[in-house]
């Protein structure tokens, strides 16, 4: 997982980057709410945007913080990449108050990105995104032939497998032996 | 760029097999024992049907015919695409992969789509005869074993095996293990004497059985019990059956 420092590290965010916001200016003001990734940039999203994660949804609705206290207190998904909470964000904000189309165009294309994408779309609880991704991740094997599908999605052979677990076996019992003579020594 | 698939969660891997057709799925159930376990395991229940032969077996999802045709040349591998079209605008899509059968041929085929796939419907389960000759009958009785092992539905049971004479009381006292839910055809002669119980009735039962002046009688059997009576005593070498 690829990880880059950059942005402040302080707890108050310095300079917020603005997600993009619709043409149409609400009548009523709109709440903002701030998330940061991994690498702390910190991103401001509307209420609106941020409806589509269930997570962060139930997050705003237990704490009931003001806009002040949100700007101060920026949700931390310090397991998320920042260049993937980026594309998070982005998604959220083109959808913002309206349903996915089954064949939603703009979503992320990046195919190295997409298994970290997946995670972190997985984990803040946006279900069409994961719908739309788990299926991107689907497509990629489409016509594929077994050695061309364990090579896309990783798959060790059944020899690689049997190798692994023997291994993971032994070690287990290096373990096993190592805590036994570790109490011994305790107990004289 | 590679991703590593089994280091998905299994709610995540539901969510990506949902989106793999039956060909996807059965290339990804070759790349490796773990991966058929992981996809057993993470395939939610699906209402796809299977039937088939020793030419090629087929997987229905909705109105989309997965087949699975023998080749002898593994290289052969493609796909092909044509559009059945039925009664009115009702029309079925066919798609095509050429694989080559394992060594247990059809019925062991068969029997790892049903487990892969976590299939719980047969289509059709037929004997083979002259024109599909799948396997041996014994290897069909041992099919119909494991369709009753595995407690699945099967639409249309069909016996079309035509000699051996004595196979047929093991596929009849077999098939009132079955759940046939839509037909049941018999069409293999009975030998003298033969007497048969049904246990389970689908929609329809269809015996032929040739009398000693090798006329043939067909009877359509109803499940209502007053016509059932009145057919049944048409059939003169036929089974002698009754209800439960």
């Amino acid at each position: 997982m690829s990880s880059t420092e950059q942005g402040t590290s302080s707890a108050a965010p310095a300079e917020p980057t603005t997600a993009p916001e619709s043409a149409a200016a609400p009548e009523v003001p709109e709440s903002f709410y701030y998330v940061h990734g991994k690498d702390k940039v910190v991103h401001k999203v509307s209420a609106g945007a941020l409806q589509h994660s269930a997570l962060i949804h139930g997050m705003i609705s237990n704490l009931g913080y003001t806009e002040e206290q949100a700007k101060a207190n920026p949700f931390p998904f310090e397991n998320i990449d920042g260049d993937i909470l980026q594309m998070v964000v982005d998604w959220c904000n083109q959808h913002k108050g309206k349903p996915t189309p089954p064949e939603d165009t703009n979503l992320p294309k990046q195919k190295e990105k997409l298994f970290d994408l997946v995670l972190a779309v997985n984990y803040l609880e946006i279900k069409e995104l994961l719908t739309y991704c788990c299926k991107q991740v689907a497509m990629m094997v489409k016509g594929k032939s077994p050695e061309e599908i364990r090579e896309i999605w990783m798959i060790p052979t059944d020899a690689e497998d049997e190798a692994a677990e023997k291994e993971a076996k032994k070690r287990a019992g290096k373990e096993a032996a190592g805590e036994t003579a570790a109490a011994a020594g305790d107990a004289k | 760029m590679p991703i590593p698939l089994l280091s998905f969660p299994s709610d995540l891997l539901r969510d990506i097999f949902k989106g793999c057709d039956p060909f996807d799925l059965y290339q990804l159930s070759e790349c490796s024992k773990r991966t058929r376990k992981s996809i057993m395991t993470n395939t939610s229940k699906n209402n796809w049907k299977i039937k088939g032969n020793d030419k090629k077996i087929g997987v229905l999802c909705g109105n989309v015919r997965y087949r699975f045709i023998k080749t002898t040349t593994p290289t052969s591998y493609y796909e092909y695409s044509q559009v059945n079209r039925f009664y009115g605008d009702w029309s079925e899509r066919v798609k095509g992969m050429f694989i080559p059968y394992p060594n247990g041929g059809f019925t062991e085929l068969f029997v790892y789509l049903v487990d892969t796939f976590r299939i719980r419907t047969v289509n059709e389960l037929r004997s083979p005869n002259e024109t599909a000759p799948s396997c041996s009958f014994d290897q069909y009785l041992e099919l119909m074993r494991s369709v009753i092992d595995r407690e699945l539905d099967v639409e249309r049971l069909c016996c079309d095996t035509k000699g051996d004479k004595c196979a047929i009381a093991n596929f009849m006292e077999l098939s009132n293990q079955i759940n046939v839910t839509e037909a049941f055809h018999c069409d293999q002669p009975f030998p003298p004497g033969f007497q048969h119980q049904f246990t389970r009735f689908p929609i329809q039962i269809l015996l032929k059985g040739a009398s000693t002046i090798s006329k043939i009688f067909e009877i359509f059997i109803s499940i209502d019990a007053e016509f059932w009576v009145r057919k049944k005593t048409l059939l003169d070498n036929s089974p002698k059956i009754t209800r439960s």
